[in-house]
């Protein structure tokens, strides 16, 4: 068994696991009991924890597994957004004539958030990894243990409904 | 260059996370399609927007609850064990006792099973009444 001090992958991983968690599951309460499911989940798994694979590597699965559980308990109320209504943007926005695209304030950063969470399981778990774990394609596909096809797939859908959702989000202003 | 082969080395572009500026035949159609142009505005908007948004910190006292929950956790596994050198001891002189119990009663299969299942019964009522004594708590030694 290799010796790793729980406390200090604490210090090292709570900061990024929460901020994985509050991304995939959009507020502050699911974040802090996911997060407490994944370092519970740690401590007893630490025990049978070989280093097959990097330490980084399992800790993260564990946090996406913990997330995708808990997003699947609750896939009725919070992904509405699935890949039938978003194909029907596609005729409502592609042949307009585009509005401004000004993302920078704040408001539209927090609805840019928001969004996340209503993108598919894997498809938010992608973004999330890729933009705010700071994780590569390679890490992730091992992380999720997808092909690296799948992850860019994942990747690039995820972008395109994001952009649509905010199409739709603009458009209801106006 | 079509559109969908456009917004795919886009989208590779934006995966490489580099502000590297479109190659040539990507600009080309990117000036002489406009709806690739709104496409490309966009979609870099929101890839820049994506790469700023801070990192949400957890709140101040939620590590160290954290690391709480797990030393309190670990304290409610009272899991008592049995001292090492008592284990073996106690084991030696089960096994010791069965066999002298063997050779002075009647050899009655019967009778020696019945003693056998009331020694075996005695001694584990009695180490569980000394429990305190001799045994511990995983990753304490007592005394």
């Amino acid at each position: 068994m290799i010796d790793i001090n729980f406390q200090n992958i604490i210090d090292t991983f709570a900061a990024q696991v929460y901020n994985h968690t509050y991304r995939m599951l959009g507020n502050r309460e699911d974040a802090e009991e996911a997060t407490q499911d994944v370092f519970l989940k740690i401590s007893n798994g630490l025990k049978n924890f070989r280093g097959d694979a990097k330490l980084s590597t399992w800790i993260w699965r564990i946090t996406a597994n913990v997330c995708l559980t808990r997003i699947s308990k609750k896939s009725g109320k919070t992904r509405p957004f699935n890949d039938d209504e978003l194909e029907d943007l596609n005729d409502v926005y592609d042949n307009q004539i585009n509005p401004e695209w000004n993302l920078i304030i704040q408001e539209e950063r927090e609805k840019l958030i928001h969004f996340i969470s209503k993108l598919s399981a894997r498809e938010s778990t992608v973004i999330t990894m890729f933009y705010f774990d700071g994780l590569d394609y390679n890490e992730i596909s091992n992380i999720l243990d997808l092909p690296m096809g799948s992850v860019a797939t994942a990747l690039h859908r995820g972008r395109e409904k994001l952009r649509k959702l905010f199409l739709l989000e603009e458009g209801k202003e106006i | 260059m079509i559109c969908t082969e456009y917004q795919k080395q886009l989208h590779n572009l934006l995966d490489n996370k580099s502000d590297a500026p479109l190659s040539d035949i990507m600009q080309e159609h990117n000036e002489s399609c406009r709806r690739c142009y709104d496409y490309t505005t966009s979609m870099l908007s929101l890839h820049r927007e994506l790469m700023r948004i801070p990192a949400v910190e957890p709140k101040a006292d939620f590590i160290e609850k954290l690391k709480l929950l797990e030393i309190t956790r670990k304290e409610k596994q009272l899991i008592f064990s049995w001292k090492p050198d008592v284990r073996r001891a106690a084991l030696f002189i089960s096994l010791a006792g069965l066999v002298l119990i063997a050779q002075w009663l009647p050899t009655n299969f019967t009778i020696f099973i019945n003693f056998s299942i009331l020694t075996i019964g005695l001694a584990s009522f009695i180490s569980t009444m000394l429990k305190p004594f001799f045994f511990e708590r995983n990753g304490n030694t007592a005394g």
